[in-house]
Formats: C-alpha cells, sequence, structure tokens
C-alpha cells in the first residue's frame, strides 16, 4: 500500500501522466496523484504510459472529479507516510488528527453530487482500483439507504420493482423481522 | 460528446454485484440487508450472493463496532479485515458495554466515563484521571439491549447488588442461560464478594459470594465455574415458587492437588457433598453464602473489600528473543456436541512489537474421572470458536467463517485448529484504544433468503 516509500513519491513528484477521458479529453496529472489507482500504477510499473493513459471506461466529467480527489488524497499518502504500514498503531490519529478532519471535510463535500454521478464514481473508482474512493462512495450508497424500506430505495434510486408480487410476498415470508 | 444524457440513464439496478457486494458490507444490520434484497430482481439476485452469515461483530466498551470487511482483497486471511462501522445506534450518551450474550448488550449507564473514553482522548476529558481509583465509587444502571430488534430490559435487581460500586470494580462476563432476557442470567464481576450474581430479571438475585471463579458456562441446568487453579465448580440452578434463582446444589467437579502449605479453599464442597446435597437452602442462609444474609451486606461489599485478580496468569520471559509477559488464559465454552470445553492459551507480549500466540491448547471436561482431557479434536470439523473474556461461543461454520478456527480477540491472529498454528488475521487497531480485554463478540441474527 502507501509503503512504496515518500522516495518514490518525491522522484516521482516532476513526473507528469498523461489520461484521457473517453470522450478524448486529456488531463495532466503527477504521478503521486495518478497512482493512486492501482490500475494506473500498473500501467506505470509496465512502462506503458508514454501519450498518455486511455481510459475508455471514464468520462471527463468523472474523471475531473476522480482527480480532484486523488489530488486531495495523494497529498494526505504523503503527509502521513507509513501510517498504514503501522496502522496497529493509534498514537499516529493523534498526530494526524487535524489533517484528517480536514480530509474528511473534503469527502463529504466530494460526496455531494446527484445519484447518477455517485453511480459513475462507483464504476469509476472500480475500473481505476482506488480504494478510498470505491470505500466512500460505497458508504455513502449503504448510509443513504439504512433503515429505509424497499419502496423508498426504489425511488431514491429510481429503480423500477420489477419482482413479482409472488416473489415479493416470499421475500416478506422469510424476513418479516426486517419489515416490522 | 457528454456523457451526461447515458450516465442518468444508467439504471442502479445495473449496478454490478460485487460492487453491491461492497455496499452490503457496509450495512452490518441484517434488516438492512434483507430490505435490500426486496427492491429489484437484480438486487435480490445479487445481495442473496453476500448475505452469508457474518462474522459476529466486536464492540468495543464505547459502543462503536468494527465488522469484518467481506472485500477479500483488503489483506491477511481469514477473507477480510474488520473495519470500523461507527456506533451502535439507539444506545443512551452515558452507556458504556460490559458483556454481551449472543445478539443481546450489556450495558451499563454510569457517570463513570473512564472505560468509555478511548486512550486518545483521555487526557482532554474532564472526566479522566488517570487510573480508576479504589476509594471513588460511581452509579451504574445495568440493562440488556438488543440493537438488531431494539428490545431493552431494565435489571434493577442488579443495580440494587452492583448499583453503587468503587470505580474498582469490574464486570468482567454477563451470560443468559437462553436468548430470552426472561432466564436466568449470570454476571461474573471481579469481586471475591459477590463473584457470581445470579439474575432473574423482574424475579429476583442470588449471589454465589466468596468464589473466585475467571470464566463461567452454562450447560442447561448447570452452572460452571473455573478458577485460576483450572479447578471446575459446577452449580446447579433453579428457581423458587417466585421465579427467583437459587442454587440448588454445588460441587467441584475437578480438582488439582494443591501445593505445600497453600489452603483448599474449596473443601467445604465435598464435604457438603456427602450429607446434603443443598448448598443454599431458601430457609436458612447456610451453604454457599457467609452466614450473614447477604442482602444486608450487599450494600457495601464491593467498597473496600478484596478484588479478584485478573482471569489471566501472567509470568515474565525471559528466553531471546521473546522478552516481555507470557500471558495465560482459560476459557470456558460449551461444544456443538455439548460438552464443556477449557481453551488454555499462551500469548507473548513482547515489549515494542506485536502479542503473539505461543501455545493453544484445548481440554474436554471430564465429569465422571474429574479431569481435564487433552484433545486436540475436541472441535467438529465444521466447528469455530469465538473467544474473549467477555464472551465466548461455539458456531457451526457458515459464511466468512473457517472451519476449525478459534478466533481471539487480543492479538493479530487466528488458531487454526487442524493445523494447529496460528495464522495472521487483522483485528482492527480500534481496540487497542481500550484497556484491553474490555471488547466483546455479538453476533447478529442470520438473514435467511
Amino acid at each position: 500500500m502507501a509503503s512504496a516509500g515518500s522516495g518514490d513519491e518525491k522522484a516521482a513528484a516532476a513526473a507528469m501522466i498523461t489520461l484521457i477521458s473517453s470522450d478524448n479529453e486529456k488531463f495532466e496529472v503527477t504521478e503521486a496523484t495518478a497512482t493512486l489507482s492501482q490500475t494506473i500504477r500498473h500501467m506505470i510499473e509496465d512502462g506503458c504510459t508514454d501519450g498518455g493513459v486511455p481510459l475508455p471506461n471514464v468520462t471527463s466529467k468523472i474523471l475531473a472529479r476522480v482527480i480532484e480527489y486523488c489530488k486531495k488524497h495523494a497529498t494526505a499518502a504523503a503527509g502521513e507516510e507509513g501510517s498504514s504500514s503501522s496502522f496497529s498503531d493509534a498514537a499516529f490519529l493523534e498526530v494526524d488528527r487535524a489533517f484528517l478532519e480536514e480530509l474528511e471535510e473534503f469527502d463529504d463535500a466530494f460526496l455531494e453530487v446527484d445519484r447518477a454521478t455517485l453511480f459513475d464514481l462507483i464504476l469509476a473508482a472500480n475500473y481505476l482500483d482506488i480504494k478510498g474512493l470505491l470505500n466512500l462512495t460505497c458508504q455513502k450508497v449503504a448510509d443513504s439507504v439504512k433503515g429505509k424500506t424497499p419502496e423508498q430505495i426504489r425511488e431514491m434510486y429510481n429503480i423500477v420493482n420489477d419482482l413479482t408480487p409472488e416473489e415479493e410476498a416470499e421475500i416478506r415470508r422469510e424476513t418479516q423481522w426486517a419489515f416490522e | 460528446m457528454s456523457a451526461l444524457p447515458t450516465s442518468l440513464l444508467r439504471p442502479w439496478s445495473d449496478l454490478p454485484p460485487e460492487l453491491l457486494g461492497h455496499v452490503i458490507a457496509r450495512l452490518p444490520f441484517p434488516a438492512d440487508r434483507a430490505r435490500l434484497c426486496a427492491v429489484c430482481r437484480d438486487w435480490r439476485t445479487a445481495a442473496r450472493h453476500y448475505l452469508r452469515c457474518q462474522l459476529p461483530w466486536l464492540v468495543l466498551p464505547d459502543l462503536s463496532f468494527c465488522t469484518i470487511d467481506d472485500d477479500g482483497d483488503n489483506g491477511g486471511s481469514g477473507g477480510g479485515i474488520f473495519f470500523p462501522r461507527g456506533t451502535i445506534p439507539g444506545v443512551p450518551e452515558d452507556a458504556t458495554c460490559v458483556g454481551s450474550t449472543d445478539g443481546w448488550l450489556v450495558l451499563d449507564r454510569t457517570d463513570d466515563a473512564f472505560r468509555r473514553i478511548k486512550f486518545v482522548d483521555k487526557p482532554r476529558s474532564a472526566a479522566y484521571r488517570d487510573y480508576p481509583h479504589r476509594e471513588v465509587n460511581h452509579m451504574h444502571s445495568y440493562f440488556l439491549y438488543n440493537p438488531f430488534s431494539g428490545e431493552t430490559v431494565p435489571l434493577p435487581e442488579l443495580d440494587a447488588i452492583i448499583g453503587h460500586v468503587s470505580e474498582k470494580f469490574e464486570v468482567r462476563k454477563v451470560l443468559m442461560r437462553s436468548s430470552s432476557p426472561d432466564d436466568i442470567i449470570a454476571i461474573m464481576t471481579n469481586s471475591t464478594h459477590g463473584n457470581v450474581i445470579l439474575c432473574h430479571p423482574g424475579k429476583g438475585t442470588y449471589i454465589l459470594h466468596y468464589f473466585r471463579v475467571s470464566d463461567i458456562a452454562f450447560i442447561g441446568e448447570w452452572l460452571y465455574g473455573i478458577t485460576p487453579d483450572e479447578d471446575l465448580l459446577a452449580f446447579r440452578l433453579d428457581e423458587d415458587g417466585d421465579g427467583k434463582p437459587i442454587v440448588v446444589n454445588g460441587k467441584r467437579v475437578i480438582k488439582h492437588p494443591l501445593p505445600e502449605g497453600k489452603v483448599d479453599l474449596w473443601s467445604w464442597m465435598e464435604e457438603d457433598d456427602d450429607h446434603d446435597d443443598n448448598v443454599d437452602d431458601d430457609n436458612d442462609d447456610g451453604g454457599v453464602d457467609d452466614d450473614e444474609a447477604p442482602n444486608q451486606e450487599v450494600e457495601d461489599i464491593f467498597h473496600e473489600h478484596v478484588m479478584i485478580s485478573d482471569d489471566e496468569e501472567i509470568g515474565p520471559y525471559t528466553e531471546a528473543p521473546y522478552q516481555g509477559h507470557a500471558i495465560t488464559t482459560r476459557n470456558l465454552v460449551k461444544s456443538q456436541s455439548g460438552e464443556l470445553l477449557m481453551v488454555r492459551r499462551m500469548y507473548q507480549e513482547p515489549p515494542f512489537t506485536n502479542s503473539f500466540t505461543r501455545e493453544v491448547e484445548v481440554f474436554k471436561a471430564d465429569m465422571d474421572v474429574g479431569k481435564w482431557i487433552i484433545d486436540r479434536n475436541a472441535l467438529a470439523q465444521d466447528e469455530v470458536l469465538f473467544l474473549s473474556r467477555a464472551f465466548c461461543r461455539s458456531c457451526r461454520v457458515s459464511g466468512d467463517m473457517e472451519p476449525g478456527f478459534i478466533y481471539f480477540d487480543s492479538t493479530n491472529e487466528v488458531f487454526d485448529a487442524i493445523s494447529w498454528t496460528p495464522m495472521p488475521f487483522r483485528m482492527p487497531w480500534q481496540r487497542k484504544q481500550f484497556t484491553k480485554k474490555w471488547m466483546t463478540w455479538v453476533f447478529p441474527p442470520e438473514v435467511v433468503v
């Protein structure tokens, strides 16, 4: 994980990577930012990033948001270097508390998006293999459905109920306690 | 070409199953998972796959809890790592978790915030003092809470006994005999004067005074207790006409020879066995109890008197390179086949590195012979054990559990009782924010879909 070390990051600070969205927009980012994505990290390691990294599954709108996230969290990763390897040590929390709070605020604001954007962010985070972003977005979805009825969830996420009345009855029978 | 219109059309029912799985992993409550299944057909198909029986939750004293993240690729073995999921909802601000049984939590509302406060918060808190003081007392009010059903059962009978106690006083374990709160509950404390308190909510209590058991387990009508010398005591429980718990028979089932000069504290149990099975008769206060009527004394029994030492045997271990403390714990647990097991475990606490297991031994209690029988095959093929000071349980393997594993709360390990080796397992570091051992397992009800 972040144990790749600060040496690499410093050396790579000047190296820029070009990311190309599905609609052919180009984004220049630092290697430290780009390598928050495991997918891109592997491409860099394999040396196939010359001429830009095409990301045919990610639109420019979403890629811009993803880069915004990565920039912020790449700074964070550089700031708390080594903390993930010593995750067992609670003491680091004390030191980085203020910074983590700032990061949390950023994350909260970052998630103020419509459902469609959230959906695309989840897919992008998964495709680019950005663990933190995937956690963040999936947590957002989980929080939004907590304590909600299936009807409320359908309405919230524009989902058509394609279960037959028989299937619905069966589900209710099996898990009646969940609907009380 | 703008992507916006397409993304707006993208239905959420198309969320790939593995991504819905990530969402489900973040919904620890079985009711939320079940409702997700009822949203649409695609989600139902996807969600069913993830609705395996969960690993139990780890609940910390401040009622924050961790559940396994079934991402699989998150490092460690055993399919994931424990991940903090916030705080158990629906509990009062001043509540501390002091124990659990299956899906029930035992909570203590108190102004003694010592346990509830994380280490990192302690110096900031007005309620903080550096360590618990024997001479300082606090009010406590105990209740059972089921976070899955929302049920709350107050325990005023318990408050009457241990509702005003020293900061040194600890509830070590609270065991419910059955899943219903309308049954006997055994409360094990660190006070010799009320080592085990039996409580039937709404009915009454019975105190087992002057014992020194460090772990307890129910098997049917019997409550078993193990002493630091690995003697096994057995108490047959019953209720009087009013539903108040009573002990009708107490005996020492397993006895060890004592070192020269050490007084056998429990010899009277055998004597009692000879003439009368009743160690306590409601009409006279003999037997287990001291001669004084227990209820007159309980008011102040915890304030000044002897507290029993921890359930652990701690010895220095100096053999290089393992310097530090070697800690031995003994847990009682009822196996799937209904036998009483003792798991004796020694782990090492080196000064600056992580603790690790040195040895695990599993014994069966042979009540007829009066011996612990060491047995590496005591666990069934599909059996797993979850051990902690506060709650121990045997389970049939399901979902994320690995057959033959013994899960602990004290090291980043799980013990594989098939290959008989410890394996790395990532416990949440959050547990280090509290005095160790104040963490318990909670078993969410299974979702059947």
